[in-house]
């Protein structure tokens, strides 16, 4: 049982939380300005060592993110090193289920899909490859695109915003389904 | 936008005796739930949880004249964002620099099959009150929904006291275990619309634009030349047609399945035999299931289990109405 904040948000940033505990730390991130602050500097380091930040970063609220991130980045080296970042970790969601690493998922696809329509595939997250970090990473960066043609990954995404737009329960969540097209940043 | 939990407050029944049960007062709940991400004019920052990552994103949702807009935005890494409005979803990725334009779907290009309102979640789901509670320092009451199978996700929703906005929500897997938690960390409603907020942080241009654009087939579209010999129960197709791809030119048949709460698309694409893929991938919330049929590619896909996917898609079989 964990109980250190920073242990927990380590466990959350790598899916070990079970959902008592991951309760308990978004409870903890809400009133703890500082704990949000590490679980930002996590991602966003996480995004630098995986040589994937944004090269424009946009205005008002996430630039200030974006500064305090740069400002940890050069003020605290040591986190560079928590088990949030432990590159040997796999992340259970992206190990194949089944034969084909489809694995990453069709929200995934959303994002590395238009990339590989738009680029050479040899580009964006394929050309990562080449990089020690992505070497340490095989998991979170090196599969998905590996896995699936780019064929497949733009079909999917054409097939999962399609789902979305006719899907009956839009009302349940609202604009919230998009968070799987949204969301997926890389890792 | 697709609310229908609002044919649930037609159900309600008046009885101050069914009103009082549990049962009652949570779909007045999720009715009140609907209508307020419908009607309100609101803008949020939330935490996505999902196995293996976690994500911030902030949301914003006007209505003008009755017309809702809505942007969804990504906090970490490259700015990826969704806005769309009643006509069209427009998705950009500034990383890779494209940007994707579908149009809204639901009452254009679909004939449209009405789910059986809430007739069908009854039996397939058990709803029930929890305990008020404090999320993101608001008073919220808990709305359980619960399925009474593995083939279906079940919800917990903690809805905001005062105007009904979901502050808080998890998917739970049949092992108990969340699929997806959403959390609002901050979450504002305003009196009066501000288009500004709507504004994509990249215009697109210089990016590459990918048009969804398609077709409906004009020959016999209502009649599907594909269909699963069987789906879970309580599952029923809400959606269906048949449509020829602008940018390759392929027809995909497409069906929507539904239980009145979760959903799943079958499609069935002809791609000649290359580029299949067979098997179960999911992340987060989203499980997909690939097979392939011959010249066919059949692919079923959604927030549902692993179960529902696989079976759906073991079962797919031509009808015969086409000669495949």
């Amino acid at each position: 049982m964990k109980t250190n904040p920073n242990e927990l948000l380590s466990a959350l940033v790598d899916g070990e939380l079970g959902a008592r505990e991951t309760d308990e730390i978004l409870a903890q991130m809400r009133s703890d300005a500082e704990l949000q602050g590490t679980w930002e500097r996590f991602q966003w380091i996480g995004d630098a060592i995986r040589n994937n930040l944004p090269e424009s970063v946009p205005v008002g609220k996430e630039a200030d993110i974006a500064a305090r991130v740069s400002v940890a980045l050069a003020d605290e080296p040591a986190i560079l090193a928590p088990a949030a970042l432990d590159a040997d970790k796999p992340r259970s969601r992206f190990r194949p289920l089944v034969g084909v690493a489809v694995a990453a998922s069709v929200a995934g696809l959303a994002v590395m899909g238009l990339r590989a329509m738009t680029q050479d595939g040899n580009q964006g997250p394929l050309a990562l490859q080449g990089t020690p970090v992505v070497m340490q990473e095989p998991i979170k960066v090196g599969r998905m695109p590996e896995s699936l043609e780019p064929a497949q990954r733009s079909r999917l995404t054409r097939y999962l915003v399609s789902h979305y737009e006719n899907a009956p329960n839009g009302g349940m969540k609202g604009m919230l389904p998009y968070v799987s097209v949204v969301g997926y940043n890389g890792r | 936008m697709k609310w229908h939990w609002l044919p649930a407050a037609l159900c309600l029944g008046l009885s101050p005796l069914l009103y009082a049960s549990d049962d009652v007062s949570a779909r007045d709940w999720l009715e009140r739930m609907s209508h307020a991400l419908e009607t309100l004019n609101y803008e949020g920052t939330f935490v996505a949880v999902h196995e293996g990552s976690l994500e911030a994103m902030h949301l914003v949702h006007m209505v003008d004249q009755g017309k809702q807009k809505e942007r969804l935005l990504s906090l970490n890494g490259a700015a990826r964002e969704v806005v769309r409005d009643d006509e069209r979803v427009i998705c950009y990725w500034t990383d890779s620099r494209s940007v994707l334009v579908d149009k809204r779907g639901s009452q254009r290009t679909f004939p449209r099959v009405l789910p059986s309102e809430f007739s069908g979640l009854t039996g397939h789901y058990e709803l029930r009150m929890g305990k008020e509670g404090r999320i993101t320092g608001r008073l919220a009451v808990e709305v359980g929904i619960e399925p009474v199978d593995r083939y279906r996700y079940g919800y917990r929703l903690w809805l905001a006291r005062d105007n009904a906005l979901p502050l808080k929500s998890e998917m739970i897997d049949e092992n108990g275990k969340p699929v997806e938690q959403i959390m609002f960390t901050s979450l504002e409603v305003y009196a009066s619309t501000d288009d500004a907020k709507l504004k994509p942080s990249t215009d697109g241009s210089g990016f590459t634009w990918i048009h969804n654009d398609k077709s409906v087939m004009a020959d016999d579209a209502g009649t599907p030349h594909w269909r699963p010999e069987r789906v879970p129960p309580g599952f029923e197709m809400v959606a269906h047609d048949r449509q020829r791809l602008a940018s390759t030119g392929k027809v995909v048949e497409h069906m929507v399945f539904s239980d009145g709460l979760a959903s799943f698309s079958v499609y069935v694409e002809a791609l000649g035999g290359t580029d299949g893929m067979d098997g179960i991938s999911r992340m987060g919330a989203v499980t997909a299931f690939g097979r392939t049929i011959g010249d066919y590619q059949i692919t079923v896909v959604g927030e549902v289990p692993e179960a529902t996917v696989a079976l759906v898609g073991n079962a797919i079989v031509p009808t015969g109405a086409h000669s495949p």
